[in-house]
């Protein structure tokens, strides 16, 4: 009963590879069983390295970072979410900043990353603790209708705005027009994110729509490429067989890589093992990237199983409520044993020189905290940040020589 | 009314070995005051006039060392009542001082803790100094001029320039009200001096002219502070109740300093008030104002204050201020992040005040030079 046959995986979709993106593996793992990689996005605005972190800039920002800030921790690509941008102030305004990179101040670079509004779309009938304090703050003052799902269909998606309460649309159309007007440098194609507990026969119809939208996504970004890459997203929650469905369909159309959505699961082994039966599965040739995980347990495990880049906003958010990281595990700064240690670095065993926060003590940054002083979640954020991508230099170390 | 104690109690004021003011060009312009100068202090050196940003917790808001180094930032002011309060002195005395425990290397000046004190506080006072409760965790504080002592407190946290405790007398006050305040503060300046000379720790003290909006008494309180040994002057209390009242009475103050030591004026440094006090013979100047108005939403600019929440920035893509370079962000960027309240806007705007603050008074200096100003 749909106006939008599934599509055949054709000759007739172009398989464009645009200017400028490109993807090198560089070293594949020796180490037996690993099917860990190091590698290289190349993109109109700048190299990634990979295995690499991707820090979320919600609203076009990192939350308390310049980009000079975020520069000096080895920031190579950023997050930007579609959805809050188009909230505010509305794809126009950045299209007509000249896009994103020249909206943000940094028009050279580095890369950046947008998602197609989905996520928050479907993810907004409940809040979680991921939700920016912007719409904990307006959900509340406008009442349980902000931010809300109204419709699904064919077509897409309606909800309501989480700033004003107006209905808004997401097509797969339209989502990637707005991606044309921001301007990153890797786009993702509109998908269903159903919700957490369905059964098989709903999942299964989701993974069906998520393909057609994410093929109509395809045809829109095609016609325009405008030197941007589009990565396809895997679904089928937890299911197997439903993951290898998704992950023949959309590796017979021309993306340029793959991104890894939707539930994975109830806990971390559970995630893992998914990951490790969809991950081989994926054109060896192409980058994949985890949607929304990164945190370093999750990403030291996943890098053997063949994962490119993560993404998540975990490091900078804990960080904001007081916990930093350091290679001894995690502390909370707001214990007062941390008071006085003034001789200690946050991490004492980064090497200095390598650390942006170097100078800054433990006993300084739990003052900061203590009297909630903004320039506590700039450093902070820079520290976590700097944090994953030294770890992930040195997991890139570790596959070089076969160890990883 | 008791008087305080007289300059021949005190020794004679020497030349520091590690504090310094140097008068490097008197503007010629006819009836202008205003000179260009040099601090030296331990930790690096003042070109004066300038704007003295205030980072209250011994940190700017929102803005980190390079950050305001970058801006052009040369002194920094911090509250000693703050410190007092969290994480208190013994704790940054263990860090080996402020600047080791901020991480910043540039020259920084403390108050006495008064301010707030009078200003923010429930008090009783009697000579020995004033009582107050911590906000923190309720407990007492008395940052008297002894011990323990506002003097002592600022030996720990080891800042390059010190304030002495004085009192900051309510308004409306009676005449005879304040002569008593300013015997008062007086006393009290008196006693911090000594103990600081007693114990110098290559800082350096300013006295505190006071005398509310009464021309006597702060004549009164300038000969009196200028016969002792302090190494500058600050200018405190109530200044009027305007602009025009504020300058009035500085035209009279100011000459009655000594020309040779360095002078600063607490709390007022917006951009017009700066351009008006530095013919006046200012050297440098202090305020929240500037980086506070910026998290709120106001960002200065050279034709004017801009209100950046408007919605006309929604897509103005230009520069903040046409005229001075600071960030490379736009209006409609600044927008935005306010709108979102993301953090990064509180950094960036914080940033571009201070930009056009630092600039503005090099401009000055410039035109000095020129004797223009």
């Amino acid at each position: 009963m749909t106006a939008f046959a599934i599509p055949l995986a054709s000759a007739t979709l172009l398989p464009a590879t645009p200017p400028g993106f490109r993807f090198e593996v560089l070293h594949e793992s020796r180490k037996p069983g690993s099917r860990a990689r190091v590698g290289r996005i190349h993109t109109p605005h700048g190299v990634i390295d990979t295995p690499g972190f991707v820090p979320v800039g919600t609203n076009a920002a990192l939350k308390g970072m310049t980009n000079a800030q975020a520069a000096s921790c080895g920031v190579q690509l950023q997050f930007c979410n579609t959805y809050h941008l188009m909230v505010h102030p509305g794809v126009e305004v950045v299209e007509a900043a000249g896009g994103l990179h020249r909206f943000m101040g940094r028009p050279d670079g580095p890369p950046l990353i947008t998602d197609s509004g989905g996520f928050q779309v479907f993810s907004l009938g409940k809040e979680t603790n991921d939700d920016a304090p912007e719409l904990k703050r307006r959900a509340a003052a406008r009442g349980r209708n902000a931010g809300t799902l109204l419709s699904i269909s064919e077509r897409g998606v309606r909800f309501r705005s989480y700033r004003d309460g107006t209905v808004l649309r997401l097509t797969p159309e339209s989502a990637v027009l707005a991606q044309k007007s921001l301007g990153a440098d890797i786009i993702i194609p509109l998908d269903e994110l159903p919700p957490l507990n369905v059964t098989r026969e709903r999942l299964a119809r989701s993974v069906e729509l998520s393909h057609r939208w994410m093929t109509r996504s395809l045809h829109t970004h095609l016609a325009d490429p405008r030197q941007q890459a589009m990565y396809g997203v895997v679904h089928g929650g937890t299911d197997r067989q439903l993951r290898a469905h998704s992950v023949e369909y959309l590796s017979g159309l021309p993306f340029d890589g793959y991104a890894v959505g939707g539930s994975l699961g109830r806990d971390r082994d559970e995630m893992l093992a998914l990951l490790g039966y969809v991950l081989p599965l994926l054109p060896r040739e192409q980058p994949n990237h985890v949607l929304g995980i990164a945190d370093p347990a999750s990403v030291e495990r996943g890098v053997p199983l063949g994962a490119d880049t993560f993404d998540s906003c975990f490091p900078t958010q804990i960080a904001r409520h007081g916990t930093l990281l350091t290679a001894s595990g995690r502390i909370h700064i707001g214990q007062g044993k941390y008071k006085s240690q003034h001789d200690c670095p946050i991490d004492p065993e980064a090497a200095s020189g390598a650390d942006c926060c170097d100078g800054v003590s433990r006993a300084y940054m739990h003052h900061l905290y203590k009297q909630r002083e903004p320039l506590y979640e700039t450093l902070a954020s820079m520290h976590n940040v700097r944090f994953m991508m030294r770890m992930m230099a040195t997991l890139r170390e570790r596959i070089l020589a076969d160890d990883l | 009314m008791q008087l305080p104690p007289p300059a021949s109690s005190f020794p004679p004021w020497a030349p520091r070995d590690f504090f310094r003011f140097e008068v490097l060009h008197t503007s010629r312009k006819p009836g202008s005051r205003a000179r260009v100068g040099r601090i030296h202090t331990p930790h690096g050196v003042i070109e004066t006039p300038c704007f003295v940003p205030v980072g209250t917790n011994g940190a700017l808001k929102a803005v980190d060392e390079r950050q305001g180094r970058e801006a052009g930032t040369q002194l920094m002011f911090c509250n000693t009542y703050h410190l007092l309060v969290h994480p208190g002195p013994r704790v940054v005395a263990g860090a080996g001082g402020l600047h080791r425990f901020m991480n910043h290397e540039g020259p920084i000046i403390t108050d006495s803790g008064g301010f707030q004190v009078f200003s923010l506080g429930e008090t009783t006072e009697d000579d020995r100094g004033a009582v107050f409760r911590s906000y923190h965790d309720g407990t007492t504080i008395e940052p008297t001029p002894c011990r323990p002592s506002s003097v002592a407190t600022q030996k720990q946290l080891a800042s390059d320039i010190i304030i002495p405790l004085d009192e900051l007398p309510p308004h409306g006050m009676s005449r005879e009200r304040l002569h008593a305040s300013v015997r008062l503060s007086h006393r009290w300046m008196a006693r911090s001096l000594r103990a600081h000379l007693a114990e110098p720790r290559q800082q350096a003290m300013y006295g505190v002219v006071h005398g509310g909006t009464d021309e006597e008494l702060r004549r009164e309180s300038a000969e009196y502070l200028a016969t002792l040994p302090f190494d500058g002057f600050a200018i405190g209390g109530s200044l009027g109740a305007d602009r025009a009242e504020m300058l009035q009475l500085l035209r009279f103050l100011v000459p009655l300093l000594p020309a040779d030591k360095p002078n600063h004026l607490l709390g007022i440094a917006d951009p017009e008030s700066s351009a008006a006090v530095v013919p006046l013979g200012i050297d440098t100047m202090d305020s929240c104002n500037p980086t506070r108005i910026a998290r709120h939403g106001t960002l200065l600019c050279t034709g004017g204050e801009l209100k950046i929440k408007q919605s006309r920035f929604l897509d103005d893509h230009g520069p903040i201020d046409p005229a001075v370079e600071t960030i490379s962000h736009s209006r409609a960027y600044l927008h935005h992040l306010f709108k979102q309240h993301e953090p990064l806007y509180m950094t960036l705007a914080s940033q571009h005040n201070l930009i056009f603050m630092h600039k503005l008074l090099a401009d000055m200096r410039q035109k000095i030079l020129n004797d223009e100003l």
